[in-house]
């Protein structure tokens, strides 16, 4: 089963801290998106989880190998693609990805019948093409393509579908799919649709620092427990029920003419107040927990870690 | 897990491909066959006679004369193929995609000093191939002092080995490649034919032991004086180019493992 885990994981440049004592571990299958504005650590993790960089402190273990003491055997049976890596502009297609094939001791056969596939899935440009010819897109399929080829149980990608068109990110959130199913993947991503749709979990990322790990549907779950949205029959203006209820709730959103929505912070008798005061302002249509997308979660949690507590924490 | 071996292969074999993709093998060869064959075609043209006035009546005086050019073509070889073997990882993307393969990066370094060694030998021979013609033309196949003349190949071998650890090193230090390549001619070609020269005349030539210019001599001279040849005494040649080839491939190793992308 594969698995991986950083262990007080730190990265120190002089006095700045580009990773503080990360700690997270993943096994089995599936797929965690790692989120987190420019600068925030992303990269930096997945450098050192991929033996391109050496930690101040720490550990990075893929299948329970070490990377920093035996990174051979520890990235033998992952894939990855950090940053954009740029293979040599001389080699053609073909020969990048059969020299990746060579250094991880696949057969011939095996390769070559590997490199059709994946050139089918990724529609990969020609492979007699050289790839210093080839556009940023292009590079990247091939790039991603290496990273597949050996058919690693780990994959581990920074900003995979970067440079891609909209039809090239729908293959590879595709396969990213199916590749899921018996494999662990760790992926950092500026697109929150992405994650949502791949990813099973997610960890949140600021200022080197790890902020959140749960699931997906965990962390919209937190947020749901503190916000309700009510739709009244009829237009209801924010600032006539607020008077109403103003001593139970933190703050009132119009969402629309007759739809509101009250962050009261959570309890269920509070709730419950607040339903029977809804009701005597106006015939309700619907009560219900508000749904916060990833986005909106990523929002609070980063506009939150950098001005005070995490309002998405667990107490 | 494939073996080390089996990977130092592939990473030979790729750096070899990637000289001959790139124009630097080109021009290197083309250096090569301008120096050692136009030397060869003005001297032919020049005459047997106007060669044995010029030489001597001895075949091992006009070889040896010929690879009086070895250091620099050595030291234009070592760059030109070791100058950027490792800035090429960190100055490029390259490094985020072949160090993060499962390959040990003692392994890479190895198979690309190899291959740098191997190309620049064999560069190196075709100067011999012509010193040979030269030898055969003007004076006779048999002539040719040969033992001395392989052992000189020999030295040759190990002053490229030298010169390729000293441009492996530089080229550490610089994420840009074309750095470690200028640095590399400009150090041994500028900086050390200047100090080397001062040294010499200030505190004498047992001082200029620290430089492989000084020790790149016995290749030229082990061909006309053979194994007493002097200045340098072959074995303190040898040392210097020995000391060159490990202190700096050692150095080139440790840089190159604590390099981050």
């Amino acid at each position: 089963m594969p698995s991986l885990e950083a262990v007080h994981l730190t990265k120190r440049y002089g006095s700045f801290v580009a990773l503080d004592d990360a700690n997270f571990r993943f096994e089995g299958a599936g797929a965690i998106g790692y989120l987190g504005p420019n600068g925030a650590g992303k990269t930096t993790t997945l450098k050192l989880m991929t033996a391109l960089g050496s930690p101040t402190f720490g550990r990075g273990l893929l299948n329970g190998v070490d990377v920093q003491t035996d990174a051979k055997r520890a990235l033998w049976d992952v894939g990855s693609v950090i940053e954009s890596p740029e293979p040599y502009p001389w080699q053609t297609g073909q020969k990048t990805l059969e020299m990746v094939a060579e250094l991880r001791g696949m057969p011939r056969r095996d390769a070559a019948r590997r490199i059709v596939e994946l050139a089918r899935a990724l529609d990969l440009p020609p492979l007699d093409r050289k790839t210093g010819r080839l556009s940023k897109g292009q590079r990247q399929r091939i790039v991603i393509a290496a990273a597949l080829l050996s058919d690693p149980s780990i994959i581990i990608l920074d900003e995979p579908t970067s440079g891609l068109d909209p039809a090239e990110r729908v293959a590879i959130r595709n396969i990213l799919l199916e590749l899921k199913k018996d494999r662990l993947i760790l992926m950092s991503s500026h697109l929150l649709s992405e994650v949502t749709e791949v990813c099973d979990r997610a960890i949140f990322i600021n200022h080197g620092k790890i902020l959140l790990n749960d699931t997906v549907e965990a962390i919209s779950k937190r947020a749901v427990d503190m916000e309700v949205d009510v739709e009244f029959a009829s237009p209801m203006a924010a600032a006539d029920l607020g008077p109403k209820i103003a001593e139970l709730v933190r703050s009132i959103k119009s969402l629309s003419a007759t739809k509101l929505r009250i962050d009261y912070g959570g309890g269920q008798e509070k709730r419950a107040e607040i339903l029977r005061r809804c009701v005597a302002a106006g015939p309700v249509v619907s009560f219900a927990s508000a749904t916060l997308t990833l986005e909106e979660a990523y929002l609070q949690l980063m506009g939150s870690s950098n001005a005070g507590p995490n309002p998405l924490a667990r107490d | 897990m494939i073996r080390d071996w089996d990977q130092f292969l592939v990473s030979l074999k790729t750096q070899v491909r990637s000289y001959l993709y790139t124009y630097r093998f080109w021009v290197i060869l083309g250096i090569m066959l301008a120096v050692g064959g136009g030397i060869s075609i003005a001297f032919t043209i020049k005459g047997v006679a106007w060669v044995h006035s010029n030489f001597g009546q001895n075949a091992a005086d006009y070889v040896g004369g010929e690879l009086g050019f070895i250091s620099f073509l050595a030291i234009v070889t070592g760059a030109f193929f070791g100058g950027d073997a490792i800035s090429t990882d960190f100055g490029t993307k390259t490094g985020y995609y072949m160090l993060a393969q499962p390959v040990r990066r003692k392994v890479l370094l190895a198979g690309r000093y190899a291959a740098a060694l191997l190309v620049s030998v064999g560069m190196f021979a075709i100067f011999y191939l012509f010193a040979i013609y030269g030898g055969t033309y003007f004076y006779s196949f048999g002539s040719i002092p040969w033992a001395n003349l392989g052992l000189s190949f020999l030295f040759g071998a190990l002053l490229v080995a030298g010169i390729l650890s000293f441009a492996f090193a530089l080229s550490a230090t610089s994420r840009s490649p074309a750095i470690g390549l200028v640095l590399t001619i400009i150090v041994l070609l500028v900086v050390f034919n200047i100090a080397d020269g001062l040294v010499a005349r200030f505190a004498g030539s047992q001082y200029v032991v620290y430089s492989i210019l000084y020790a790149s001599n016995i290749v030229s001279t082990v061909i006309t004086d053979g194994l007493s040849a002097s200045n340098p005494a072959l074995w303190v040649g040898l040392v210097i180019m020995a000391a060159y080839t490990v202190l700096f491939l050692a150095i080139s190793l440790i840089l190159y493992q604590r390099e981050e992308t």
